[in-house]
């Protein structure tokens, strides 16, 4: 489906251009030129977040958390299998798909740790990086915002795995 | 995020220090190079999609989605200007449309009009930025992939829970952002 939505999004937006006569390439390249600035500016919060994620994943710091949280996730109603996915999710894409990966080859596909991983995964977003990168040198006081994304992430978790048993 | 920085710095390091002290500085510089190779890839990434949106300020689609998610911002963004409420719904509707990419450079800019000099995170930025680290991507497209890849037997029966748990975290994230005004008022911008 989303393998159509974009290509197609991108053309549409050529095409209805060129039947208002708007200097496409111009336009393209009015926008385009921002890409280095964007990336040069961004780079620091990235390096930033990256180094401090590593380093609490490659201690083994992450692992610990996880199995610390495992009886406490039990409780809830959250496979205890998910605890190192939902300590890494916030913290870093690329490695909470590499562990989402990790659930459907352990347990196969389609059984419930994987349907619910898939689920919290999918409803959630990489909240130290959207915080570290929006708020790209503009923001040093968050005033909470970090707190209630990682809140309400958790919250959405939980009911990730509710919904997975009932759905 | 100082604390949440220096702290993960810390401990990582701390850890590191009593398993494997060789291996600490490498991990720092991994991570490093993480964001190095990420950084160049996102030019890649930025100079397609920031063009096509220079395309769509000129041919009325940015108008569109300004319009279409109008009802939305009004009411959540009361106090913002135009020009970020504009940029706020046009990250939103690419958002929506699974094109994350595209929302990046146009959160970054909603974030950079709301703020202006303020170095403390105004209620609105705050809202915003609430609403993008939770997530308000509805296609979970990548997953689905992965999951076929995996052989399951039917991908995409993950999509209604996905969408309903990525719309009740939002709500979550959002109602919290209303409680917690009062509390966090004392850092008022």
């Amino acid at each position: 489906m989303s393998a159509y939505v974009l290509p197609a999004f991108i053309a549409l937006n050529f095409l209805v251009g060129a039947l208002r006569r708007v200097p496409i390439f111009d336009a393209f390249l009015e926008g385009a030129k921002g890409a280095i600035d964007l990336a040069k500016q961004i780079f620091p919060y990235l390096a930033a977040v990256l180094i401090a994620v590593t380093l609490f994943r490659e201690s083994g710091l992450a692992l610990r958390l996880a199995s610390l949280l495992s009886p406490v996730f039990r409780l809830i109603g959250v496979p205890p299998e998910l605890t190192e996915l939902i300590v890494v999710r916030p913290m870093s894409g690329s490695g909470s798909l590499g562990l989402l990966s990790e659930v459907y080859r352990l347990y196969g596909a389609d059984s419930y740790p994987a349907r619910a991983a898939s689920v919290i995964v999918g409803s959630s977003e990489t909240v130290f990086y959207v915080a570290a990168v929006y708020g790209g040198g503009k923001v040093k006081k968050y005033r909470g915002a970090v707190a209630i994304a990682l809140v309400a992430t958790f919250a959405g978790t939980v009911i990730s795995c509710l919904l997975c048993r009932l759905l | 995020m100082n604390i949440v920085f220096c702290l993960m710095v810390v401990l990582g390091l701390g850890a590191m220090l009593l398993s494997d002290p060789a291996g600490a500085v490498g991990a720092a510089l991994s991570g490093a190079e993480n964001a190095v190779t990420l950084s160049i890839k996102m030019i890649a990434v930025y100079a397609l999609w920031l063009g096509v949106l220079g395309v769509m300020k000129r041919n009325g689609v940015s108008d569109l989605m300004t319009r279409l998610f109008r009802p939305l911002t009004r009411r959540l963004f009361k106090k913002e200007s135009d020009k970020a409420r504009a940029l706020i719904s046009q990250n939103l509707a690419a958002n929506f449309l699974g094109i994350g990419s595209a929302a990046t450079p146009l959160g970054i800019e909603a974030v950079a009009e709301m703020q202006g000099a303020n170095p403390v995170a105004k209620d609105g930025t705050v809202l915003f930025l609430v609403l993008n680290a939770c997530g308000v991507q509805f296609l979970p497209a990548t997953i689905i992939a992965l999951r076929e890849q995996a052989g399951s037997a039917s991908p995409a029966d993950i999509l209604l829970p996905t969408v309903i748990a990525t719309l009740v975290t939002a709500l979550i994230g959002v109602a919290l952002c209303y409680l917690t005004r009062g509390i966090r008022r004392r850092q008022r911008p």
